[in-house]
This record gives C-alpha cells, structure tokens and sequence, in this order.
C-alpha cells in the first residue's frame, strides 16, 4: 500500500505523505498504517459509511487543541493533529496522529502475556499494574474534565510505558463533545464486556461519566488482577457459551465473591485490599442499576495510591509484593498451583 | 521505579506456556478452505491457485502468531481442508481431536503444512466436523480448564460447489444450512464466508446468511488472507468485513 495523501492541519496547512505498511491489531474500526516520510505519526483510515459524519467528527477532533501531555512528558492521549485526504481526489479518509510504540510504548494486552511481560519488563512488581491503573484513572478523569466520554473504555484501546504511564488512542471513537457546535457527538461502539449495564443493548443512546465509571472500575479490577477479567469465571451450571457479559447480567463478579469456576492458577479471587474491594463493590454492586454510586475516576487513583503505598514483601521473592492485610503471598500462590511467576524478577 | 526505563526488545519466539493461565477465556475459530481440484486448474497471475495460497500462507502466519501474542491471545484455531485427500485437519497434530494438543492450537503458534489441491469438495462434511469438533472443545475447555468460551467463529473459503467425496453434486448443504441456522440462534455461532470466483453463491449465501457471504471478484489470495484475518478479531461484525471487502477508502 503506498497511496498518496494529503495531511492537513487545523488551520488549512497540507503537506504531503504516501501511506507505508499498516500496523496495529485487525478488525477495529478502521486500519492504521505507518506514513513513509514521518516515522513519528500514523493516519487511521476509517470505514465509515457516512462521510458526512466523518467529516464532522475530524472537524471536531481538529477543533481542539493538542495539547494532552502527561507529567512525564509523554502523550496521555494520542490525540490527531490533521485530517487525511486522498490525493487524488481530495476525499476525507482519516487522520493522523502521535505513533506509539517500543521502547517507550507498548500496547496494553501484550502486558497481559506473562510471557511478552516478562522479556519486556523483567523484575517489575505488582506496583507496576496498580500505578497502570492509577494513571488510567487519572487520564480518564482529564477525558471527563474536557466534556469527553471514553465509551470503548478498553485494554485494546489503552497503550502503556515502562514507568507505568498510559496514553488512549481511537480517539474518534469516544462520545465526542463538539466544542464548536456544543453537540455531543456519539460513542458509535464499546465492547460488552467493559460496557456499563443501561448502556448495554443495540441502541445505546447518550453516555454519561458514570458509564466510563463502570468501565474503569472493571479494567481496574482487571488491571490489578494482571488481566484476569472481573467477569471472568464459568457459572457451575453453565451448560452452553460463556462470556463475560453472561455474568455481568447474572451479577457474577468472581472478585466480589460470586461462585464462579476458574482456572487453578488463575489470579487468587480475595487479592484486592479492602480500600479496592471496597470501590470495586461501590461500582459493579451498588452501581449495577444506580449509575451515580459507581466511583469517579478521581475515587479510583486516590484508593489505588493508598493502596500502593501499603505493600508487604514476600520473604521468598523480592520481586512479590502484596496488600498488607493478605496473611500469605498471592502470587506465590499462583506458582504453587502451577501458574509461571507472574513477577519472575529471582528468588531469594 | 526508574522513571527512565523502558520496555525491553520482546523476543519473537512463540509462547512457550502450553496452555495460558491467566487469561479467563478462549476464543475459537475454525478455518475451512477448499482444496479441491479447482485449486490445482485455476490461474493466479500464472501460477496454480494452490501454489499462490501457499506462498500467501508463509507470509500470512507470521503475523497471525504475532497477533496471537496479543490481541489474538485467546484464540484457539483449527484448520480443516476438504478436497485433496477429503477432509483434513491440517492443524495441530492433523487429528481430528478436541482434546489438549490435538487439532485446536493457539494463534501465537499456528502453523501450516504446505497444501496440495486435488479430488472432491466435501465441503458439507468438512463444516459438519468443524462444528462438532468445536463443539468439543468448548465443553472441554469450559470443564477441564474452567475458562469461558463464547461463540465459535467459522470461516469457509471455497471456489466450488458441494460435493460427496466421488465429486457428484450433493443437497447435503441444505440441511447443513438448517444445523448452522440454529447454532447461530442457540450456540452464538458467527460464521463468515468467502466466495472466490466459481463459486456457487448460493450455497454460500444459504450457510452463512446473505450479512455472512462475501463474493470476492478476483482470486486475490493474500488479500482473501487479510480478510480472514479481519473475520478472526474479537467483535468484529458483518459490516466491518464488508467494508473491507467492497470499501473503496484505498
């Protein structure tokens, strides 16, 4: 593929590129491809029907500045700072935006991989996924602060540093609030087993923060829990398929103790400390039919930084660190049931 | 934390862990691909089909195995031939068992023999295994492993017409059509079919639904490879694929 393109900026300026090889995982919205002359973006080309909506949305999207730097200097957002056109006949097909990627990016589920976790990142702890997480809150909460809805509130959509740092891409697929026209332009997907309950369903409608809410207390909890789902685990008396949003609907939540199978090795189901037990139940039990008891994203990074900061070590591994109220080490759990160290960094 | 640090190079090595732990879930999906004698007549750009989809094959894996390491990672393939030699499981150990080790592998280490085309298209009997063998597997996975398994996707690629395995014509697919009618209404099975040129579209049409049924107008091997591909992801629906397939974006 090497089509020629138009980038253009905010303010009308065009340069040219030819679109190179695509990247990025199959089958979202759109395809992502690497630009031939900017090593530094790359241009999402969406398959969207409706090329007014498009072209609406990328107005929007441009419409607002650019400015998402996090602390540390990086992205939190990769936010599109141009339009993309055809060359040959000038019409809209995406937009570019900040490329991320190794060493200082990686995407979120291949962290998941206890194998790719530990050639990338070997000796991290258990302090890794809840700074992860507490990040993810914090960028959620800047998302809301600006009128936003995440919506596909994802790990697809989620790419994380070595120090723990997020950055969000798919930006164009959020509930958009148009500066310009005030209108809220709508999230048009989110996946079933991140979407909150009232939104669930063919027709979704307008989302609310408390909707992001749910999704982020259920990545939380999947994030500390090294990408084991909440609504993970098999009903006993499961006879056909089982998703996760099966158990969502039954009200199974394996971390709040609901009597589900799971695999022997898996993350044991009494890991959170109860300042995250206690949040995670806020969300997905109280929160289930009332959206406003769900915890805002500001709720979530102060419980996950108390929780960080009351770990005990292992006196087995130096790499295993766990909530203090836990009378034994989880992860050394996890080995004895047969699961690799999910924190190989040596033992004592 | 070394405020500084970052991530380490990742080997391409497949997963060495045999049956991952930590995910809750397994995906499965079963490929079927026509391999009848059609393969071996047809010219792509003048070579044998056959040739071609094996060339497209050696390019095409490296990249289902990386995908496999991610956002493929609760994937479970099996790969099922009809024609040359009737019906084959060419993934795994080639035997068609549902058990641990057997036809069923994980995209991270999905590998293919080279293909020969040739005989028949058993293409009904080809689909009625695949079903039960997936059957299979989701009931073993789910007991044994006690991790969820949803839906299972099938993805049927042909040039011909149904056949019995003497290469008469055969209406077999009708009742077929039935069976993959109530798996979808009660086994949430998504199937995904694609028609290259010979194709009888109304077969395809009948099995996978007229939202299911992608006609492609050339045999484009490797972009028939990329659509699978697209056909396998997580959440991806009919109009997704469809605007790959008939898109005029690129």
């Amino acid at each position: 593929m090497s089509m020629h393109i138009w980038l253009v900026d905010r303010d009308g300026r065009r340069v040219t590129d030819r679109l190179d090889t695509p990247i990025g995982s199959v089958g979202s919205q759109g395809r992502v491809f690497r630009l031939r002359g900017r090593p530094d973006t790359v241009v999402k080309v969406l398959h969207r029907v409706d090329r007014a909506e498009l072209a609406t949305r990328i107005r929007a999207l441009l419409a607002e500045p650019t400015d998402w730097t996090g602390q540390a200097g990086h992205p939190v957002v990769a936010w599109p700072y141009a339009a993309v056109r055809r060359r040959d006949d000038d019409r809209l097909v995406g937009y570019a935006a900040p490329w991320l990627g190794p060493p200082l990016f990686a995407p979120l589920p291949l962290l998941f991989n206890p194998v790719a976790r530990a050639q990338m990142l070997p000796g991290i702890t258990w302090v890794w996924w809840l700074t992860v997480a507490e990040e993810l809150a914090r960028v959620v909460e800047a998302v809301h602060q600006r009128g936003h809805v995440v919506g596909d509130l994802a790990p697809v959509n989620v790419f994380v540093t070595a120090t723990g740092g997020v950055c969000l891409i798919d930006v164009d697929g959020w509930q958009l609030h148009d500066p310009t026209t005030g209108v809220d332009l709508p999230c048009p997907f989110s996946r079933p087993e991140y979407t909150a309950p009232e939104v669930l369903g063919p027709a979704p409608g307008r989302r609310d923060h408390s909707s992001d809410a749910w999704a982020l207390a259920v990545l939380v909890a999947q994030l500390v829990c090294l990408g084991f789902h909440p609504y993970g685990g098999v009903p006993p008396d499961a006879t056909g398929p089982v998703e996760e949003v099966d158990n969502v609907h039954l009200r199974r939540c394996r971390l709040l103790g609901a009597d589900l199978r799971a695999p022997a090795a898996a993350v044991p189901a009494d890991l959170l400390p109860d300042v995250l037990r206690r949040r995670l139940s806020e969300a997905l039990d109280a929160g289930f039919d009332a959206p406003a008891a769900r915890p805002g994203p500001r709720s979530w990074a102060a419980a996950l930084a108390y929780a960080r900061d009351r770990l005990v070590g292992c006196p087995i591994a130096p790499t295993h660190v766990y909530p203090r109220e836990r009378r034994h080490c989880p992860w050394c759990a996890m080995v004895a049931a047969g699961a690799p160290d999910p924190f190989p960094g040596g033992r004592r | 934390m070394n405020p500084f640090a970052l991530f380490q190079d990742e080997s391409e090595e497949p997963d060495a862990i045999p049956f991952v732990t930590d995910t809750h879930r397994r995906r499965f999906v079963a490929l079927l691909i026509d391999t009848s004698w059609s393969m071996a007549a047809t010219q792509s750009n003048g070579m044998r089909a056959i040739d071609v989809l094996n060339q497209e094959l050696t390019r095409w894996l490296p990249t289902v195995r990386a995908e496999g390491r991610g956002a493929l990672r609760d994937v479970e393939f099996v790969v099922v031939t009809f024609g040359a030699g009737g019906v084959r499981v060419v993934s795994g150990d080639g035997t068609a068992s549902a058990a641990d080790g057997a036809a069923f592998v994980p995209a991270s280490r999905l590998d293919l023999p080279t293909l020969t085309a040739g005989g028949a298209t058993p293409m009904v009997a080809a689909v009625e295994l695949a079903l039960d063998l997936v059957e299979q597997r989701r009931q073993h996975v789910q007991t044994v492993h006690a991790q969820q398994t949803g839906g299972p996707r099938l993805i049927l690629v042909s040039d011909g017409t149904p056949t019995d395995d003497e290469g008469n014509p055969t209406d077999d697919w009708r009742p077929l059509a039935r069976r993959l009618e109530q798996w979808r209404s009660t086994r949430r099975l998504q199937m995904f079919a694609f028609g290259v040129p010979g194709v009888d579209d109304e077969v395809m049409r009948a099995l996978a639904t007229p939202s299911g049924y992608f006609a492609l107008a050339d045999l484009d091997l490797r972009k028939l490879l990329d659509l699978i591909l697209v056909a396998t992801s997580d959440h991806v629906d009919f109009d997704q694929v469809r605007s790959q397939v008939y898109g005029d974006d690129l």
